[in-house]
C-alpha cells in the first residue's frame, strides 16, 4: 500500500508520461493560447470597406462623402453613380455596405426640407451593420450640426450658444470594462475557461481509458488513491489557469481589474472542481480514445451557454438549469467577474458556491464509484 | 470474372465487413450520433429568443422631475432594455456591474431639466461594461438612440418657443435624415449569424473524428492488411471504410439545411440545391482530411488528438464572428486551409445575399480542391501502410 503522496507523484508522472494525454493537457492548452487569440489581435474592427453612391453630385454630398471617408470605422473605397454598382460590388465581396446620397439631396437641404440618405448595412456578418451605421451615422451628425449651428446661428448669440443649443441633451457613455471594445478581450478569456476545461477533460479520459485497457499503476480500490489522483489532475489545471491569467493575458494585453487575493481562490477553487469533474466523468470511459470520438461537439454549446456572448437572462431556463453541471458556465462568470471586471471575491460567492457544490459531487461520485480501472499486475 | 464485377464484389465484401463490425461498435456510433444532435439542438435552443430584449440595466435618478421620468419611461419603452433597480449612489450600482447583476447603469444628474430649459447642455452619464461586446453594442445603441430622441424634441420645443413654426423646427433640428436598410438580415436575428454557422462547425468535427477513428482502429489493430485484401483494391476498401459516415452525416446535413431554411422558414435568397452540394463537399473533404490523417500519425491517439486541432476551433477563423479581412495577414491565409470558412461563405452568399451562381462558383472550387488535392497522398499513404503492416 502506498501513501497519499506516492499516488500523486504517481498520477502525474502517468500524466506525464503519456505522449498523447500530454499533447491533450498539456500542449494542447498552449497551442490553443497562441491559436485562439490570433484571427482577433487587432481587436478591433477599422476601415470596413464600403461604396458611397452618389447620385445628387453635389457640394453637400462631396462633403458627406468626405466626412464618411474620414470616420474610422469605414474607409469609403469607391464613389459610384448609381446604386446597382452597389450590389454588384456586395455580391462580389469586394465592399460590406454603402451609402446612397439619392439626387436632389443639396437642393432638399437648402430649401429647408428633410433630405433623405440611406445606408445600406449588411446584416450577414456579426459586427458589420452597427459599425457601419455609426460610421454613416456620425458623418451624418457631424454634416446635420454643420446645418444647424449655421442655422442656430441665425437665431442665437454666439457660436458656443449654437452649438449647445443645437444639442440639448448630450449621452455620456463610460465604460467599466474592456475600454477599446476589443473583440479579442471579448472573447478570449471567456473560451480559455473552456479550452482548460476540455483539454483536461478529453486528457483524463484518454488517461484513464487507457488504465482501463492496460492497467493502473496502483490500486484504485483506495480511495485516498482516487483522491490523489484528483489532486494530481487539479494542480496541472492550476498551472494551466495561472498560465492563461498570468502570461497569456498579460502577452495579448488585456486590460484586467483583478486582484490576486480575489482571483486566487476562484482559480483554486475552479481548478479543484474540473479535476474532479474530469475524474469522475472518466471513470466511465472503457477505451482510451471512447471521449475523443464523442464529446467533441459539446464544446461549442458549453461555450455559448457561458453567457458572455449570449446573455443568460435570454437563454431558456432547463438550458441555464442543465448547464450548471458543467464547471465552465459558472466559471466563466466568476473569471470575467473578478479579473475583467474587478469584482471582489464576496461579489462572486455565488458562482463559488455553485462551483463548489459540483466539486463535492463529482467528489462524492468518486468516493462513492465501485468500478474502476485495475492495477497492472493483478 | 470481369474487372468491373471483380471490384463490385470487393467492394460489396468490404462494405459488408465494414458494416459487421457496426455490430458491436454500433452503440457507439448511434451515442456519437446522439451527441451530436443533442449539441444541435442546445445551441438552436439557446438563441431561440432571436434578439436581445429586457437586458438588465439600473437608473440613478438624481433630477427627479418630470423630464427626468419621462427619460426614464423611455428606456423602460425600449425592447432592449429592461430597468431592474432604482438606485441612489453610484457606488452601488458600480458593484452590481462588476458582478454582472446589470450591464449598465444611467445616471441623471441635477438640474438636468434646468439645464435643458435655460438653454445649457444637459449631460447623462451612462456607464456600462463593454466585457460583453454584443450585449454592450446593443445597450448603447438603444441609450443613444432614446437620448437622440429625447435631445430632438427639446430643441424642436426650442426653436418652436423662439418663434419657428413646429415643422419647420422639426426639419431644422434634423436637416439630414439617415435610413438604415439592412440589407441580408433584415430582422438583425442572431439565429441567422450563429446556428446557420454553428451546425455545420460540429457536423465537420463529427466527420473528421469518426472517420480518422475508423480508419485508425484498422492499423492500431493491425488489420489493415486484410481490409486492403477484402476490399480488392485501396479505393474499394477506403470507399466501403467511409461510406457510412458520409451517409449518415448527409443525412444530418440534408436534416440541418431542411430545419434551417425549411421548417423554421428562414429566407433563401439564392440556391438551396448549390448550398446543399456545397455541405456535401464540406463532409467529402473532412472525410478525406480525416483518412489523412489517421494515414500519417504514428498512432490513433496522436490522429484523433490533430483532427481535434483542426476542427474544434475552426469556426474561431470562419470569418462568421471576427471578419476574415481584419485579422492579421498570416491568419487570413489559414483560413483558406479550413474548408468551413468557404461553405460559410457560401451559404451566406446563396441565403443572405443572393449572389448568383456564377459568383459563388469559387467557393464550390475550394471546397472540391480540399478533396481532390490531398486525395492522392491518402491513398498512396493507406496502401503503402496497409501492405507493409
Amino acid at each position: 500500500m502506498v501513501s497519499f503522496w506516492q499516488s500523486y507523484w504517481c498520477s502525474l508522472a502517468a500524466i506525464f508520461r503519456d505522449r498523447n494525454v500530454m499533447l491533450l493537457v498539456i500542449v494542447g492548452p498552449i497551442v490553443y493560447s497562441f491559436y485562439y487569440p490570433f484571427p482577433y489581435s487587432p481587436e478591433v474592427v477599422r476601415e470596413i470597406p464600403v461604396a458611397v453612391a452618389d447620385m445628387d453630385n453635389s457640394s453637400l454630398s462631396r462633403q458627406l462623402v468626405r466626412l464618411a471617408d474620414a470616420s474610422p470605422d469605414i474607409n469609403v473605397i469607391n464613389v459610384v453613380s448609381d446604386s446597382t454598382e452597389l450590389r454588384q460590388a456586395l455580391w462580389n465581396g469586394d465592399i460590406e455596405g454603402g451609402l446612397i446620397i439619392p439626387a436632389g439631396f443639396r437642393r432638399n437641404i437648402m430649401r429647408g426640407e428633410t433630405a433623405n440618405a440611406v445606408v445600406l448595412g449588411n446584416g450577414a456578418y456579426f459586427m458589420f451593420d452597427s459599425l457601419e451605421l455609426r460610421g454613416f451615422s456620425n458623418a451624418v451628425q457631424a454634416l446635420s450640426a454643420q446645418l444647424e449651428r449655421r442655422h442656430e446661428l441665425t437665431l442665437s448669440v454666439s457660436p458656443e450658444q449654437a452649438a449647445e443649443l443645437s444639442d440639448p441633451v448630450r449621452l455620456d457613455l463610460r465604460t467599466t470594462s474592456n475600454p477599446i471594445g476589443g473583440y479579442s478581450t471579448y472573447v478570449v478569456p471567456a473560451v480559455a475557461v473552456v479550452v482548460l476545461q476540455q483539454t483536461l477533460l478529453l486528457g483524463i479520459c484518454m488517461l484513464l481509458g487507457r488504465w482501463r485497457e492496460s492497467g493502473s499503476p496502483y490500486d484504485m480500490t483506495f480511495r485516498k488513491n482516487r483522491l490523489a489522483l484528483v489532486f494530481a489532475v487539479a494542480t496541472i489545471c492550476l498551472a494551466n489557469t495561472l498560465y492563461y491569467i498570468g502570461l497569456v493575458y498579460w502577452r495579448e494585453d488585456y486590460p484586467h481589474l483583478g486582484q490576486l487575493r480575489d482571483l486566487l481562490p476562484v482559480v483554486i477553487v475552479f481548478s479543484l472542481t474540473v479535476a474532479a469533474w474530469s475524474v469522475a466523468i472518466s471513470s466511465c470511459i472503457r477505451y482510451r480514445v471512447q471521449a475523443v470520438i464523442h464529446l467533441i461537439p459539446t464544446s461549442i454549446p458549453i461555450i455559448f451557454m457561458g453567457g458572455f456572448a449570449w446573455p443568460i437572462e435570454s437563454i431558456p431556463t432547463p438550458l441555464v438549469a442543465a448547464s450548471m453541471l458543467v464547471p465552465s458556465t459558472v466559471g466563466i462568470q466568476a473569471f470575467l467577474n473578478v479579473d475583467q471586471m474587478g469584482a471582489s471575491l464576496v461579489q462572486v460567492l455565488p458562482e463559488l458556491t455553485g462551483l463548489f457544490m459540483l466539486f463535492i459531487g463529482s467528489l462524492a461520485l468518486i468516493v462513492y464509484r465501485k468500478n474502476w480501472p485495475v492495477p497492472v499486475d493483478k | 470474372m470481369s474487372k468491373v464485377t471483380k471490384y463490385q464484389t470487393g467492394f460489396i465484401v468490404a462494405l459488408k465487413r465494414e458494416l459487421s463490425q457496426y455490430q458491436y461498435r454500433g452503440g457507439e456510433f448511434v451515442f456519437s450520433i446522439g451527441v451530436l444532435l443533442l449539441s444541435m439542438v442546445t445551441v438552436a435552443w439557446i438563441f431561440t429568443s432571436g434578439t436581445l430584449t429586457n437586458l438588465p440595466i439600473a437608473v440613478i435618478d438624481n433630477d427627479g422631475s418630470s423630464v427626468s421620468r419621462t427619460y426614464i419611461r423611455m428606456l423602460e419603452a425600449s425592447p432592449h432594455l429592461h430597468i431592474v433597480d432604482k438606485l441612489s449612489s453610484p457606488a452601488e450600482a458600480r458593484e452590481l456591474l462588476e458582478q454582472a447583476s446589470i450591464y449598465a447603469f444611467v445616471l441623471i444628474p441635477k438640474h438636468f431639466t434646468r439645464d435643458m430649459k435655460t438653454g445649457r447642455q444637459a449631460t447623462v452619464v451612462a456607464w456600462y461594461s463593454r466585457q460583453f461586446l454584443t450585449i454592450s453594442g446593443t445597450i448603447t445603441n438603444s441609450l443613444l438612440e432614446i437620448t437622440e430622441t429625447l435631445a430632438a424634441s427639446a430643441q424642436i420645443t426650442s426653436l418652436a418657443k423662439r418663434g419657428e413654426s413646429v415643422l419647420a423646427a422639426g426639419v431644422n433640428s434634423m436637416p439630414v435624415q439617415l435610413e438604415l436598410r439592412t440589407l441580408f438580415n433584415p430582422f438583425q436575428n442572431y439565429q441567422y449569424f450563429l446556428i446557420a454557422g454553428l451546425l455545420p462547425a460540429m457536423l465537420q468535427v463529427f466527420v473528421m473524428v469518426w472517420t480518422v477513428f475508423l480508419v485508425g482502429r484498422e492499423f492500431q489493430e493491425q488489420t489493415g492488411a486484410r481490409w486492403l485484401a477484402i476490399g480488392g483494391n485501396v479505393y474499394m476498401a477506403i470507399t466501403a471504410k467511409v461510406l457510412p459516415v458520409f451517409v449518415v452525416a448527409s443525412a444530418i446535413s440534408i436534416g440541418c439545411v431542411n430545419w434551417l431554411y425549411g421548417v423554421a422558414g428562414w429566407p433563401v435568397s439564392g440556391s438551396l440545391g448549390l448550398l446543399l452540394v456545397g455541405w456535401e463537399l464540406l463532409i467529402g473533404a473532412h472525410i478525406v482530411l480525416g483518412v489523412l490523417f489517421a494515414g500519417f500519425a504514428p498512432n490513433l491517439a496522436t490522429a484523433l488528438s490533430f483532427a481535434v486541432f483542426f476542427t474544434a476551433p475552426a469556426f474561431a477563423y470562419a470569418g462568421i464572428t471576427f471578419p476574415q479581412y481584419a485579422m492579421p495577414l498570416v491568419a487570413q491565409f489559414w483560413t483558406y486551409m479550413l474548408p468551413i470558412r468557404t461553405l460559410l461563405r457560401l451559404q451566406i452568399e446563396q441565403t443572405e445575399i443572393g449572389t448568383p451562381i456564377s459568383n459563388s462558383m469559387p467557393e464550390l472550387l475550394v471546397l472540391v480542391v480540399f478533396i481532390v488535392v490531398p486525395l492522392p497522398f491518402a491513398i498512396r499513404r493507406i496502401r503503402t501502410r496497409c501492405t507493409t503492416s
